[in-house]
């Protein structure tokens, strides 16, 4: 899976150019060598043809560097071993040159082949390192815009909140006009924290593995404590809570975990009118657990059950996003359930959406079940204190 | 008891954040608080020093370093109620706040009503005789920690030992949260840590045994990714964008 280089890198098979420059190569050693013919012994000159050898393996590729050994001996034997120009052979020593000759270039060929691919791959290596850490530094780096952007956008609005909600504390008691601007400021102030909340939570969930802090969490409390964190905004609707009797524990991160919850409960509160119903239900199977939150609120639109878990993508509200917000404090930023997504997605569990045949919705989602841990040991009624 | 006491209690807030000090500042005073105010761990460390405030109220993320380190440094001298105060979303930093020594803490963004009633409990608390903790009442169950004895609408519940140190640990602490570690140590001893499920288990049995609907529990509250808190009486108010309660 080696990355392309922009340096030109040989093909497996060397193109026949290679092949021609290797035998230019043998040939320009055999010309340099012809006229040293009778000044040097034959011994030396054959020792020129390894050198075209070493530079076709070198340059060309390990194929042209065995055609040019192959091609080095047969020039040597034809232009420089007596009878000159024939391949036949006088003295049968020269035979034990060839074949020392042929050997070197055949190994300086397989050497040099060697340390270009290996050149190559750790060429490719560095290569892929600087792209991986020029990923994790482009990560890190949006990292730590994002959470600094969404921090310098909070802290204010965290302020502004606060600073509407303490108008009445300055001074005496406001005007109800002027008591419900304040409130108003308040909640848009809030709105707008829990969006940038949502924007940084979801850039994160969706970045590649988010870190999840796993724990073993119990079903009933992990609802209970959602139905606590919304307990207000439910008041106005009829709330059923329809668990088995005995419940699993979950591996998961918990507050994520209680933020998929919350999140559907918003959506179901806001989708739904004043006393309407409102179901939270689990079932328990071999390996997984669904947990079903359904409403007969005004459904979802047909055909679009997926297309609500992508970002900003809203459902009309029947009572209004305004509603909805000072309800529950932070609903209605279009990202809800897109961090439902991303959230289950990242426990290896899935969510999705129907509409009831009665009319209203239902969002559904499975979640695996690891092997349950051992329970705690049992107790000595005497209760020796601990430490 | 301390009869030198001044009458009204004195807040150190250590904030960076100029619009949040004012708040904070409006919310407390409007409670009689005295209130001192500190933009950064320095300033923050001279105040504790020549002040001895009766209440501490500590953001986390300060320009001059972390808050955590001058909470680790106080509690070597004092044991004055700490509230942290986390723009934080990662609970992580949260419980590492509470394990060093924070009483309670509080996640940006806060109401004025959750702020006050957090203070109420910790000022109530370090004004208050220790020996008054030893007898706590929430919904109709009255517990009484010397006698190590619980009732419920008068008939007496029977608590295995490791029930009652759990419930213990959450009553002395009552109104304030108490992290899953400072239970498993509590409870179990410091070398069952990890046994987060041990604790979820023991949980249902309180609940079951205590509370009105142990599935929609009132008293006995989870804090994901935290721990647990023990709220005497349901603290709905504190939940509702209700405006500031009156001074007093």
């Amino acid at each position: 899976m080696a990355l392309p280089t922009p340096r030109d890198r040989l093909p497996d098979r060397a193109p026949l150019r290679n092949y021609l420059l290797a035998a230019l190569a043998a040939g320009a050693v055999a010309l340099v060598g012809a006229p040293l013919l009778g000044q040097f012994d034959l011994a030396n000159i054959a020792m020129l043809f390894p050198l075209a050898v070493l530079f076709a393996a070198i340059r060309l590729g390990r194929g042209p560097a065995v055609f040019a050994a192959f091609l080095a001996v047969a020039l040597f034997d034809f232009f420089f071993v007596h009878p000159h120009f024939t391949l036949a052979v006088s003295d049968l020593q020269y035979l034990l040159t060839f074949a020392v000759l042929l050997a070197v270039a055949l190994t300086t060929a397989e050497l040099a082949a060697r340390l270009r691919r290996e050149r190559d791959s750790a060429e490719a290596r560095a290569e892929e390192a600087a792209q991986a850490r020029l990923a994790a530094d482009t990560e890190r780096l949006r990292n730590t815009l994002l959470a600094s952007l969404s921090h310098d956008l909070r802290t204010p609005l965290t302020a502004l909140a606060g600073l509407a909600e303490s108008l009445p504390l300055a001074g005496p008691p406001l005007p109800p006009a002027q008591a419900e601007l304040a409130e108003a400021i308040r909640a848009e102030a809030l709105r707008t924290h829990a969006l940038a909340r949502d924007l940084l939570d979801l850039s994160r969930l969706q970045s590649g593995a988010p870190r999840l802090a796993l724990d073993w969490l119990a079903v009933d409390e992990l609802l209970g404590s959602a139905l606590q964190a919304r307990a207000h905004a439910l008041r106005a609707h009829v709330f059923a809570l329809e668990l088995p009797e005995e419940l699993p524990l979950l591996h998961a991160d918990a507050v994520l975990m209680e933020r998929v919850v919350c999140n559907l409960l918003d959506n179901a509160i806001a989708h739904t009118p004043e006393g309407g119903h409102i179901v939270l239900a689990a079932q328990v199977g071999a390996g997984w657990i669904r947990i079903s939150l359904c409403d007969d609120g005004c459904g979802l639109p047909p055909g679009r059950e997926q297309a609500i878990f992508e970002r900003f993508v809203r459902a009309p509200h029947p009572r209004g996003a305004a509603d909805a917000t000072t309800a529950t404090g932070d609903a209605g930023t279009g990202l809800g359930l897109a961090i439902v997504h991303a959230i289950v997605a990242a426990h290896g569990g899935s969510v999705s959406a129907h509409n009831r045949a009665g009319g209203g919705a239902c969002f559904v989602l499975q979640l695996p079940l690891p092997p349950q841990p051992d329970r705690p040991p049992p107790e000595d009624e005497a209760g020796a204190p601990p430490q | 008891m301390k009869s030198a006491q001044p009458p009204s209690p004195v807040v150190l807030l250590v904030e960076d954040e100029a619009g949040i000090r004012r708040f904070v500042r409006a919310a407390l005073e409007s409670e009689g608080c005295t209130v001192r105010e500190a933009a950064a761990l320095e300033r923050g460390r001279i105040e504790l020093a020549s002040r001895r405030p009766d209440l501490l109220v500590l953001d986390l993320g300060l320009p001059d370093g972390d808050g955590t380190a001058l909470l680790a440094e106080l509690r070597g001298w004092s044991g004055m109620p700490v509230l942290v105060l986390s723009a934080r979303s990662d609970e992580a930093d949260k419980v590492a706040a509470l394990d060093a020594g924070a009483d309670d803490y509080l996640a940006k963004p806060f109401g004025v009503a959750e702020l006050l009633a957090r203070v109420r409990a910790l000022l109530r608390r370090a004004l208050r005789p220790p020996q008054a903790t030893a007898c706590i009442a929430f919904g109709d169950v009255e517990l009484d920690l010397e006698q190590r004895r619980v009732t419920r609408g008068g008939a007496p519940v029977h608590l295995t030992p490791i029930e009652f140190r759990l419930l213990g640990l959450l009553a002395t602490a009552a109104g304030r949260v108490v992290t899953q570690r400072q239970l498993l140590t509590g409870a179990w001893g410091p070398n069952h840590v990890e046994h987060a499920h041990y604790l979820r288990v023991y949980m249902a049995g309180l609940r079951r045994k205590l509370e009105p609907d142990p599935r929609l529990p009132v008293h006995i509250l989870t804090e994901p990714g935290v721990g647990y808190r023990l709220v005497p009486e349901p603290l709905s108010a504190a939940r509702t964008p209700a405006s500031a309660p009156p001074a007093g």
